[in-house]
């Protein structure tokens, strides 16, 4: 774990993508934007949700590990507030940083749809069986791979090279790969950081268990989440073209053992996820610009 | 420890300072600290210095004041240079002028840190969101936080303007939400904002109580166009009295 302390230090400030943080910037440069507008930009993105998560869980506002939906964090933080960390991290990624420094922006990008799929996915399944923590388990989806994304931002291509295609050419799993090259994977060290930012209880535990091979609905936060992160690679939208395990008994407990309903699970899923996308103007493929 | 209010740039707007003397009043903290700039724009320099004399247990020095002693000093813009004049004269005809080279730079009380401007330079400096090329400060004021806060942890300052807190965490807001924050244990600037002359788009005057634990920020209502028509009647630029109605 002394690797993982290690490089914890370093991975804390993740860089989002530029233009979901232009996108943040004129929602909030726009005075009659509401409290609304500003979460439904903010919570698409993976890395935007959890700078915003983290500063309102700082101990300032004396909610420490009690705020885990973006809504909630934009009515504690304020307009003025989420436009200064937009300009923090608008800073961060591009004024500061040499292009040759940048993290893998294509990589970067299939991460963003992979948690977005896998956070909407996550909250259509959460409705069918725990609806009192819809919101929550939209962000645990969201926020389930951010240790991949310091990963991608910390290694860049050597994850790419020595993770990524490796364990695609060799049919091993990433996470086994990372072990082997760090001592740690991206679920470990994704539950380090959100823990060092003092985020709910259920958000980290997600993130730390969401490699499991068995899941049930005991948790409904990560069976919700590591199901939704298959159905994520179903519907396209996965890293590096690796595919997660199916989990076909679980997806009969949810009641989409039938073709035609997990289609059409799966259809509206997409649906959703496009219309998220359109309304936000965001382009719907990964190596969009 | 006691309740202390922290307040700042009064910048001779008497209506605002009477205004937040008597929240202060109704709140009932006995201790008030004023870091600096109490002269300097506004129609009534003296009877604010005065005033603050009186009823202030801390008065620094701000970079009016210097600028009113030290005219040679210092460049101002067109409008600041203007208001400096007149308040320098004002202050000289009520003898009020000497008494200036005896106000404090700093004050050092147990973790807390009080000056004008910043940690850096503690008259001049500026604690700002961004630079000259509208990019995050952020960085340089991690640095700040970092390094150069040794033998204290909390440093209130004024100067800018604007009610912030710059932590390590991010620049925090107030907003009438929230205006409350827990400061224990972490390093930060509290930027107390402007009693006279505030300019985060809020007309209010502004003020910090600070118990030791937390800092609230309270925003008290004057009457902004009197103070306004006043700055009209003298000499002094009217900028000065359309900017105090908008708070910018």
């Amino acid at each position: 774990m002394d690797a993982l302390a290690r490089f914890l230090g370093r991975a804390s400030r993740l860089p989002a993508l530029p233009d979901a943080i232009i996108r943040l910037l004129q929602v909030a440069d726009n005075t009659s934007s509401t409290a609304d507008d500003l979460a439904r930009v903010i919570e698409i993105d993976s890395v935007l949700s959890t700078r915003l998560l983290r500063l309102a869980n700082s101990v300032f506002y004396g909610m420490r590990g009690h705020v885990s939906t973006v809504k909630h964090a934009v009515v504690i933080l304020g307009h003025k507030t989420i436009r200064s960390m937009a300009l923090v991290l608008w800073t961060h990624a591009t004024a500061n940083v040499p292009l040759e420094q940048r993290p893998l922006e294509r990589l970067q990008r299939e991460m963003f749809l992979h948690g977005l799929a896998t956070a909407t996915a996550a909250r259509m399944l959460a409705s069918l069986t725990a609806p009192e923590l819809t919101e929550d388990i939209f962000a645990a989806g969201l926020l389930h791979d951010i240790g991949r994304v310091a990963l991608v931002c910390e290694l860049q291509q050597a994850y790419e090279g020595r993770v990524l295609r490796q364990a695609a050419s060799e049919n091993r799993s990433p996470a086994e790969l990372e072990r082997e090259l760090l001592g740690f994977d991206h679920a470990q060290l994704g539950a380090a950081l959100l823990t060092s930012f003092h985020l709910p209880d259920l958000l980290v535990q997600v993130t730390a268990d969401h490699l499991a091979d068995e899941i049930s609905l005991a948790r409904p936060g990560l069976a919700c989440v590591v199901l939704a992160n298959s159905m994520a690679a179903e519907m396209g939208h996965r890293i590096a073209g690796i595919s997660p395990p199916l989990f076909t008994e679980v997806r009969r407990e949810f009641g989409l053992e039938e073709t035609d309903c997990h289609e059409a699970f799966l259809q509206e899923c997409k649906d959703r996820i496009q219309l998220l996308l359109a309304e936000l103007a965001w382009p719907t493929t990964a190596n969009a610009p | 420890m006691e309740p202390l209010v922290v307040l700042s740039d009064v910048h001779g707007n008497l209506e605002a300072l009477e205004a937040v003397l008597a929240r202060v009043a109704d709140l009932g903290p006995s201790r008030v600290y004023s870091l600096g700039d109490t002269v300097g724009y506004g129609p009534n320099p003296v009877e604010c210095l005065r005033l603050a004399r009186q009823r202030f247990e801390l008065l620094l020095m701000g970079n009016h004041e210097l600028g009113a002693i030290r005219p040679s000093m210092f460049t101002f813009n067109h409008e600041a240079d203007v208001a400096l004049r007149w308040t320098r004269e004002r202050l000289r005809e009520a003898g009020e002028i000497d008494g200036l080279e005896e106000l404090q730079i700093t004050h050092l009380e147990g973790d807390m840190l009080f000056a004008h401007g910043s940690v850096r330079h503690p008259v001049t400096d500026y604690i700002q969101e961004t630079n000259g090329w509208g990019l995050s400060t952020f960085d340089d004021i991690v640095q700040q936080l970092e390094r150069d806060f040794t033998g204290f942890r909390i440093c209130f300052v004024g100067h800018n303007h604007k009610p912030f807190l710059a932590t390590r965490e991010g620049f925090i807001h107030p907003h009438e939400g929230v205006s409350e924050f827990c400061v224990t244990d972490e390093k930060l600037y509290v930027c107390v904002g402007s009693v006279g002359q505030p300019r985060d788009d809020d007309p209010r005057a502004c003020f910090v109580v600070y118990d030791g634990e937390k800092v609230q920020y309270h925003r008290v209502e004057y009457p902004v166009e009197q103070t306004a028509a006043k700055i009209r009647a003298q000499p002094l630029p009217p900028i000065l009295a359309e900017r105090l109605l908008l708070g910018y």
